[in-house]
């Protein structure tokens, strides 16, 4: 029996510390990565920003904030630090973690409006925390994945079902560019307008989207302690609805208002935030600036942004 | 409870250091593995406890009064009863809706229609396995094969045994119950080889049988969108999967038996290596096929008698064997195609022509061997196709498309466009070179870690690496569990 459980531990051993290898290596690669996925993380944690602006949010900041508008319009520099497919709990990651590396920014501009409120129930694009499983991302991880926690205790286990990784990791190494749109954060997308929205019509008959799922009161919380840290880190907090198409808007009904009531409240009191919405812009009215009802398209949000810039502009540095 | 999720690797290793360092009593441990394997049941629902406690109580009493009972007659009648009462229950939980929803459809061929309630009831994790052993056990005492036991525990402990109770192999009282008599002595070389088998057994389920599952879902349930050949390639890797997931749970329960110091049989020996079909149900789920074999084929007179006979006896077990994996008309259809494969071996006295093991073959078979392999693989495969199928005018949709949708080499369907194929084709012809070069032992690559022995660890770290890259984020079920 002794003899067994020795052979057992040798070589779990063995195969551990040889995962921890092979998984640094992985990391060590990803971190290097031009990938749209890891570039802003990396961008981050190499404290590569120095930026006037920066932009946080979902994907309604990522696909709407274009930083080259910004720059030649506002000569200033700026970066786009939106998430795709998160709500504030997973926002917040990338916000503290980038006021760890930058205690204080010039302009934050934070988008806001109904999704961003949503209590996330997966991770979405998992594999772009995976070289920076720190024990403080972790805590944050761990609590809306399960999961995560063996990850971060099994070497290579958080790379299960994800062998396109090491594919990444391998370019990274060899600084191979990959194929990445990107500019400075921003994604752009050219599409034209998609069915989805049309489908989603169809599917409510005539009926408002539902929102009960969500406990408003319990998110404004949390979205609320959001606000006081990013006002900490910044001179000036822009919270911009940005357009959503007018039909969406309409299903949205009473809802929208009553968000968008609280974002006003929030500004109302302090001197240091502003709201601006802009769903009631003309953008909103044609669908040749979407792709689909909640995001512009490459046309869309070379408008909003330059509208954007003049906002900032005229609240702000004027 | 699932060998492949969170709740067994921790189960395991503390029911093996209690069993080991704590009960150190036969009685104790025995009654130790019964408590063990009672939670690792109740886990998936408690409430079926209550069935196996209850066969294993008339089965028990049965076979003591099996044993005093000097009457032909009264023997038989009590073989009776417990024939009665396992198969009862396993009829009235697995077969009570087909049989009604058969009757209802026969019914309606002839415009005549049946309002007759089917049961809303959940199939109990295991059923079919748990009960073949306990007869197996009646079974053996009324031919007075084996004594009865007297002692409960043991027996319920031989009955409910975690590793083998929700997928088998089916063990018989004759090899496993005595085991339950004897004290246990710690063998490292049995624990090594339990380490290899759980090893293997977990690369075959979450690698090949897991990796191989979402392109065999999207395939077969969109068969009418898919090309021949996309539709020929689910049902190869069907064939992987179902191997993999099953071979994959017997190689993990054997394994873990071997921790424990007990022996179980053999389930599969590398079926796919087959050069007939004959040979294909000698290597194939063995402990289920020999079970047929002693228990309904021998006794309706086997393979001896005239043609006639014959025929009739191979249909009956093929087909009662089809049956067993589940109340759908397309195991029915899966057991006579096999029949039917079969037969003509039988008839031609070619059935037994295959019965030595591989060894023959130094490095790689030759060619008319890898003719006979392919031919008895597309021949399975083809049966995989009911097997797979949720009903039979599914599967012969499926067999449809394969004639019509006459593109014979673009493989894409929506799954494959979205992922990458070629990690798991990898997987797929690194596990078929393991197991040709396993193909004379029960343990993977034994001859190949016993030539090259410093190798092994790296042979162990790559396999665990491979495992651990194919994890999925929900331990995924094991196909046997439902029949």
């Amino acid at each position: 029996m002794k003899q067994f459980l020795k052979k057992t531990f040798k070589i779990g051993l063995f195969i551990y510390l040889t995962l921890l290898g092979i998984q640094f290596v992985v990391d060590c690669g990803l971190k290097q990565s031009k990938n749209s996925l890891y570039e802003t993380w990396n961008k981050i944690y190499n404290e590569e920003i120095d930026s006037d602006i920066v932009f946080f949010g979902s994907s309604r900041t990522l696909k709407h904030y274009n930083p080259s508008v910004f720059d030649k319009k506002m000569n200033v520099k700026s970066y786009n630090l939106g998430n795709n497919a998160t709500a504030i709990d997973i926002q917040k990651i990338r916000n503290n973690i980038y006021f760890e590396k930058y205690k204080s920014t010039k302009i934050i501009v934070q988008n806001v409006d109904i999704s961003s409120l949503f209590k996330t129930k997966e991770i979405v694009n998992k594999e772009q925390y995976f070289p920076y499983y720190t024990l403080q991302n972790f805590k944050a991880l761990n609590n809306l994945d399960s999961s995560v926690c063996i990850e971060y205790l099994v070497p290579m286990y958080k790379y299960r079902g994800y062998l396109k990784m090491i594919d990444v990791s391998l370019k990274g190494y060899f600084s191979k560019q990959e194929n990445n749109n990107n500019y400075k954060g921003f994604s752009v997308n050219n599409s034209s307008w998609d069915n989805k929205f049309d489908k989603l019509k169809k599917s409510l008959k005539g009926k408002k989207i539902d929102f009960s799922h969500i406990n408003f009161e319990e998110r404004f919380k949390i979205f609320d302690k959001m606000l006081i840290n990013l006002n900490k880190h910044s001179e000036v907090v822009f919270l911009i609805w940005a357009p959503e198409y007018y039909e969406r808007q309409e299903l949205e009904g009473d809802v929208l208002i009553e968000v968008k009531n609280h974002y006003i409240e929030a500004a109302k009191n302090n001197p240091k935030i502003f709201f601006l919405d802009f769903t009631k812009d003309s953008l909103c009215l044609d669908k040749k600036y979407f792709y689909n009802s909640y995001h512009l398209n490459g046309k869309g949000a070379s408008i909003f942004s330059s509208k954007v810039a003049d906002s900032i502009n005229k609240y702000y540095i004027n | 409870m699932l060998f492949n999720s969170l709740e067994f690797l921790l189960f395991l290793p503390i029911v093996f250091t209690l069993y080991w360092f704590v009960f150190k009593k036969l009685k104790i441990q025995n009654l130790f593995v019964l408590g063990a394997s009672y939670f690792f049941y109740a886990w998936w629902d408690w409430r079926f406890l209550f069935l196996i406690i209850f066969s294993t109580i008339v089965d028990y009493l049965l076979g003591l009064q099996l044993h005093k009972e000097q009457i032909n007659s009264k023997r038989k009648w009590l073989l009776y009863v417990s024939l009665l009462v396992n198969l009862g229950l396993l009829g009235v939980l697995k077969y009570y809706n087909f049989f009604i929803d058969s009757f209802i459809d026969a019914f309606s061929l002839f415009d005549i229609k049946l309002s007759v309630k089917t049961l809303q009831i959940i199939l109990p994790v295991g059923i079919s396995f748990y009960t073949f052993q306990t007869l197996s056990y009646t079974i053996d005492v009324y031919r007075k094969k084996i004594k009865p036991t007297r002692d409960f525990i043991a027996f319920a402990a031989f009955v409910t045994f975690f590793p083998q109770l929700v997928a088998g192999p089916i063990e018989r009282a004759t090899h496993l119950l005595p085991q339950f008599y004897r004290k246990r002595i710690f063998n490292y070389e049995n624990a090594v080889i339990g380490m290899r088998l759980i090893l293997w057994g977990f690369f075959q389920k979450i690698v090949i049988a897991d990796g191989c599952a979402p392109y065999v879902n999207d395939i077969f349930e969109n068969f009418e969108n898919y090309s021949s050949a996309t539709l020929v390639f689910g049902s190869i890797l069907f064939s992987f999967q179902i191997y993999g997931d099953f071979a994959g749970y017997s190689n993990i329960a054997i394994g873990i038996s071997r921790l424990f110091g007990f022996d179980l049989m053999r389930n599969f020996k590398y079926p796919y290596f087959s050069r007939d079909i004959a040979e294909f149900w000698r290597r194939w789920h063995i402990s289920l096929s020999t079970w047929f074999r002693d228990y309904v084929y021998i006794p309706l007179g086997g393979s001896k008698g005239s043609s006639k006979s014959k025929i009739r006896n191979v249909f009956i077990i093929f087909i009662v064997s089809g049956f067993w994996h589940g109340a759908n008309w397309t195991f029915i259809i899966w057991g006579a195609l096999n029949a039917l494969y079969f037969l003509p071996l039988l008839l031609l006295n070619k059935n037994r022509k295959y019965v030595n093991e591989l060894d023959k073959y130094t490095n790689l078979p030759s060619l008319k061997a890898v003719l006979q392999m392919g031919g008895t693989f597309a021949l399975t495969t083809f049966a995989w196709i009911f097997f797979r199928s949720n009903s039979l005018t599914e599967a012969l949709g499926f067999i449809h498309h394969i004639v019509i949708n006459t593109s014979y080499f673009k493989i894409s369907s929506s799954y494959t466009y979205n992922h990458n194929i070629r990690p798991l084709i990898l997987y797929l012809l690194f596990f078929v070179l393991m197991e040709w070069w396993s193909r004379n032992s029960e343990q993977f690559v034994n001859s190949f870690l016993k030539k090259y022995h410093s190798l092994r660890y790296i042979v162990y770290g790559i396999i665990t690496f491979v495992i651990i890259l194919n994890i999925q984020n929900k331990a995924s079920g094991f196909i046997y569990f439902q029949f």
